[in-house]
């Protein structure tokens, strides 16, 4: 690609020919605001966040989309484009469940009235993404406050059909990321954009519930959303429920994956908390049990090594512990099924040990398991597999109400099963960062005196693609 | 009911997928899920998407719709030439019966005729409060 | 005045379900003459015609398009002929496939000769039903006596969209998908159905390229306005005598096409306003009608050509009242893609009810000037951008009619 000269807002750069206006600006600091845009996804400039003015043509371009040429001049922030931009989040405002923020105390939306301080964590405003919000941030960003109109809901009914994944239209802001993730990427073809105008809206297969469409629960529309449209059940006063209860008993399983998230929440040091930290926070709110999620993913590595040693010498070998995946391969690839190895997974059999262990008392036991985004929520609603999957989020959010700083306390050793010898397939099967675009991931291990290659995929569009594929031997591990 | 083979030959080849689905809503009277899927898995394509498709045109429907649909072209010539009178006269002779429905189309391109209804996909040109109340009539409230 | 009928030769004269009528008229005299040009030879002379612009509304240059596709490497080309009529007030694609659909068939055989391309579609908007029937008939005439060429002729129909009439979004409907605009650049002459370089043109413009080719595009520059020759077909409706089509020479003035043409406003009254152009040009006041039809002199006078709409509104009509069916019109047909489209035309027509309600107030109109600029900057496609301007036309020229629906003041509502 050769290079070109551009200007953005007076200043000249070098940047890539075919390169999009945003690209060579965010690869110059230079920050230009989007909502629409996914990395991975096909860029559609359906939100108008990012346009900016370029000489010699009329109106705005939107950056995420539009193409630079030598000699190309940006302007990426005069009065007119931030007005616009204003007025696009006011109108998207004005079609939008606000949730957030509705303080009793403050008695005001108005953000300068806004002091995080005198937040109580009453969690009045019950909208999952208050404070890691898209929208929120750019309606901050843009000083968005009293709307010019009237706020004109459409009065959607939410979908909390599968008690785990779960929509509510009426804040959806038609970025169309779920769209094109579960049809694009995920190639389940699930969601579908209807109707058109300002009746359009995300709809999972013709028409009926999350329950009664394709869905697979692999959760990954939750992922890509901006705000609060698509959203993971949360658990949060239920778990501090059982937690305080003198009655019952809780287990609580933590996915290795839930540190570095709280780190990222607390904005701390890596490192700062350690899984004794963690250990200590969460028996100080009343949790009596706290064991760390590696014990049994390598008790579930364990338990597939038989079956998958047997079918190496064969053919090749497809396994996977995904609740996710054995709903996409039995619904959408029947054929493929019988090759396939479904292996209990690490949250099942944490249950099952959980409950083995307090015998006779299991009926007053809450089993909890909690991983870095909540992937495994459905396979919990849907199996009863333990009690509660929570999400490291709401975690953090339960420590913040509680006063609970996992750094501040003094660590506390976690329960075990004990020692347990370590399987070579525990590392494939540990939860990947989901992603839209890197190729899966290959990894050469030695299992039982064998070698071999394996591959772990990163998404359901490369599970199919390996399940259709003719490649020789070797292990798959299929993921969402 | 002929099945979308049999369409999709009478359409001669040519024919689009917007072309197969007001076929086959013609053959129906709306498109069900099954007609969705049959229509997909002949063009190769997945149902959702058809699905999609279908519930963006205004001459498409996902629902049994009523004995008499009767559309109003919601234009700016239409309404000058007096679409409000017939269409207030429309609504006092259907006097809410369930047998009917009232919608708004695109302009007609039938300007020339203003103001112009379309009843149960027919063009009606030049209405009045007089023909309107004449042509429910006929239609049966 | 008199019309001078290119793209309206045949009308009334000939039966349109009839191929030797239309030979026995000249008919595909102008295909056989183009089959003996060089392709390139008879791409310059359609951008010698004058700058032959597009009559569908927006006025690109067709002799740009043709050389853009022919242009542009690729195995595959394709002709799609726009005859998605839509746009409010405009009635003359029809009139013209339904008088003379041969001429049309062979402007399109034309341009696939001259681009080399196989297949050819025509569009047609599904209301239309008479002229996708007369269409086909005419196709399948011209495939059994031989004339097609290389090139098939598809007859293809819409389902209801007005937003489908914008070139790109017909492309994505032609190929079996939801009416969305797509991004320009890459255009279609680049980059158009199924990723092919790709013509489209409207009906008007295919209808005189056969006259155009066989008779020469000196011919068809001497005729009409300097700048922007040969004819245009205007569509009358509204409160004039004589509704209806006519096609007349681009140097024609628009006083005497409503006046002479069409007989002039009703008796007993008098012109208010007149909007060209479709829904979303400006309105232009009695005495702005002397202004000349052709691109740039409606420009020059704040309204615009477009599709060759004419609607004469006399002095019995509230412009806030045709201001709200405009904005109504627009909500209805916004694709929902964007959000300044699909919500802006929403507030606008919400605002408008609002008015037409007696609840307006001046604050309510500054911020329908205010949703004007952001849509005209922000929005996706020409639906969007245009929306606005037809209803702060109607403000700035009659603001009395919005005024005197002024009310109490509506209760602004926090976040």
């Amino acid at each position: 690609m050769s290079e070109v000269t551009i200007s953005i807002n007076g200043n000249k750069y070098q940047a890539k020919s075919g390169e999009t206006i945003l690209e060579a600006a965010t690869a110059n600091g230079i920050h230009i605001p989007t909502l629409c845009l996914f990395d991975g996804l096909q860029g559609r400039a359906n939100c108008r966040m990012c346009i900016v003015e370029v000489e010699k043509t009329r109106g705005f371009q939107p950056a995420c989309v539009t193409k630079i040429h030598d000699g190309m001049i940006v302007r990426t922030e005069t009065e007119n484009i931030r007005a616009a931009r204003k007025a696009t989040l006011e109108l998207i405002m004005s079609d939008h469940a606000v949730d957030c923020h509705h303080c009793l105390r403050i008695g005001s939306t108005d953000e300068r009235n806004l002091d995080p301080k005198f937040c109580e964590c009453c969690f009045w405003c019950d909208c999952v993404r208050d404070g890691f919000c898209e929208l929120q941030t750019l309606c901050r960003e843009y000083h968005v406050d009293a709307l010019p109109y009237v706020q004109h809901e459409h009065d959607y009914e939410e979908d909390v059909s599968l008690g785990s994944v779960s929509r509510d239209p009426n804040k959806c802001v038609k970025c169309r990321r779920c769209v094109d993730v579960c049809n694009d990427v995920q190639t389940v073809h699930n969601l579908s954009m209807a109707k058109r105008g300002r009746d359009i809206e995300v709809v999972p297969e013709l028409g009926h519930d999350m329950k009664h469409s394709a869905c697979v629960r692999c959760g990954r529309c939750v992922d890509v959303c901006p705000c609060g449209a698509v959203y993971l059940k949360e658990h949060k006063d239920d778990i501090l429920y059982w937690a305080h209860s003198y009655e019952y008993h809780t287990a609580v399983c933590v996915g290795a994956d839930v540190i570095p998230e709280l780190e990222r929440l607390y904005q701390a040091q890596p490192g700062s908390i350690t899984p004794r930290h963690l250990s200590a926070a969460l028996r100080k709110l009343g949790f009596d049990e706290v064991y760390d999620a590696d014990e049994f993913i390598n008790q579930a590595a364990l338990r597939l090594e038989e079956s998958i040693e047997k079918r190496l010498d064969t053919a090749p070998v497809f396994a996977t512990t995904s609740y996710a995946v054995k709903n996409f391969v039995e619904k959408q690839l029947p054929d493929s099924a019988g090759s396939v190895v479904f292996g209990e997974s690490p949250l099942s059999l944490f249950g099952q040990v959980a409950r083995a262990k307090a015998g006779e008392d299991a009926s007053r036991l809450k089993t909890i398991f909690i991983s870095a985004h909540g992937e495994n929520a459905a396979e919990a609603a849907e199996t009863g597999a333990v009690d509660y999957a929570v999400s490291a989020r709401e975690l953090y959010r339960v420590f913040l109400r509680s006063g609970g700083a996992p750094a501040k306390r003094r660590p506390v050793p976690l329960d075990t099963l004990g020692s347990a010898e370590r399987s070579p397939l525990t590392a494939l099967l540990r939860p990947r960062d989901f992603s839209l675009t890197a190729e899966p991931e290959k990894v050469d291990l030695t299992l039982r005196g064998k070698s071999f290659s394996a591959v772990v995929t990163r998404n359901l569009g490369q599970t199919r693609a390996a399940l259709a594929g003719t490649d020789g031997r070797g292990l798959t591990i299929l993921n969402s | 009911m002929k099945n979308i083979e049999t369409l999709m030959a009478e359409l001669g080849g040519s024919g689009c997928l917007l072309d197969v689905l007001k076929a086959v809503q013609a053959e129906r009277g709306y498109l069900s899920d099954d007609d969705l899927r049959a229509v997909a898995a002949a063009f190769g394509r997945e149902a959702n998407s058809v699905y999609e498709t279908a519930s963006f045109y205004g001459m498409l429907s996902l629902a049994p719709e009523k004995k008499n649909v009767l559309e109003f072209c919601g234009s700016v010539n239409c309404e000058a030439a007096g679409r409000r009178d017939v269409a207030e006269a429309a609504e006092r002779e259907i006097a809410g019966s369930p047998l009917w429905e009232i919608k708004r189309c695109e302009c007609q391109g039938r300007c020339d005729t203003a103001p112009n209804v379309v009843l149960n996909g027919t063009a009606y040109p030049s209405m009045t409060p007089e023909k309107i109340r004449a042509l429910i009539r006929k239609a049966g409230v | 005045m008199e019309e001078t009928r290119i793209s309206l030769r045949d009308a009334g004269k000939i039966n349109p379900e009839c191929l030797d009528d239309y030979i026995a008229v000249g008919g595909y005299k102008g295909l056989e003459k183009a089959r003996s040009m060089d392709p390139a030879a008879l791409i310059e002379e359609i951008e010698n015609a004058g700058k032959l612009r597009g009559r569908g509304g927006a006025g690109f240059s067709t002799g740009f398009k043709w050389r853009g596709a022919f242009s542009t490497p690729s195995d595959v080309k394709y002709v799609v002929c726009n005859a998605d009529e839509g746009e409010p007030g405009t009635f003359k694609d029809r009139t013209i496939l339904e008088s003379d659909p041969h001429t049309v068939l062979e402007g399109i055989l034309i341009c696939a000769y001259a681009i080399g391309a196989r297949d050819a579609f025509v569009y047609v908007r599904g209301e239309y039903t008479r002229c996708v029937e007369l269409l086909r008939k005419a196709a399948k005439d011209v495939e059994e006596r031989g004339l097609r060429g290389e090139t098939k002729l598809h007859i293809v129909s819409g389902a209801g969209s007005y937003v489908c009439g914008e070139e790109t979004t017909l492309l994505t409907s032609l190929e079996g998908y939801r009416g969305e605009p797509r991004l320009k650049p890459p255009f279609p002459t680049v980059a158009g159905y199924l990723g092919k370089p790709t013509v489209v043109n409207n009906v008007e413009t295919f209808a005189a390229v056969p006259v155009i080719v066989e008779k020469g595009s000196k011919w068809f520059s001497t005729i009409g306005n300097e700048k922007f020759p040969g004819t245009k077909i205007f569509c009358l409706s509204g409160d004039i005598k004589k509704r209806g089509v006519y096609e007349v020479a681009t140097d024609a003035k628009l006083r005497d096409i409503i006046d002479e043409l069409g007989g002039g406003v009703r008796d007993g009254h008098h012109i208010k306003a007149v909007q060209m152009g479709g829904g979303s040009c400006g309105f232009l006041k009695p005495e702005q009608l002397d202004v000349q039809i052709d691109f740039d002199s409606m420009r020059a006078a704040g309204s615009s050509l477009g599709s060759g709409a004419i609607l004469v509104l006399d002095e019995t009509h509230d412009m806030a009242e045709l201001s709200r069916s405009i904005a109504r019109f627009f909500a209805g047909e916004s694709c929902g893609k964007c959000v300044p489209c699909r919500e802006g035309t929403f507030r606008l027509a919400e605002i408008l009810d609002e008015l037409m309600n007696n609840r307006g107030s001046a604050e309510q109109l500054t911020l329908i000037r205010n949703l004007k600029s952001v849509m005209t900057g922000s929005c996706f496609c020409p639906l969007g951008q245009g929306a606005a301007n037809a209803i702060v036309s109607a403000m700035d020229l009659f603001p009395e009619d919005f005024e005197k629906h002024f009310g109490k003041r509506e209760e602004k509502r926090h976040v």
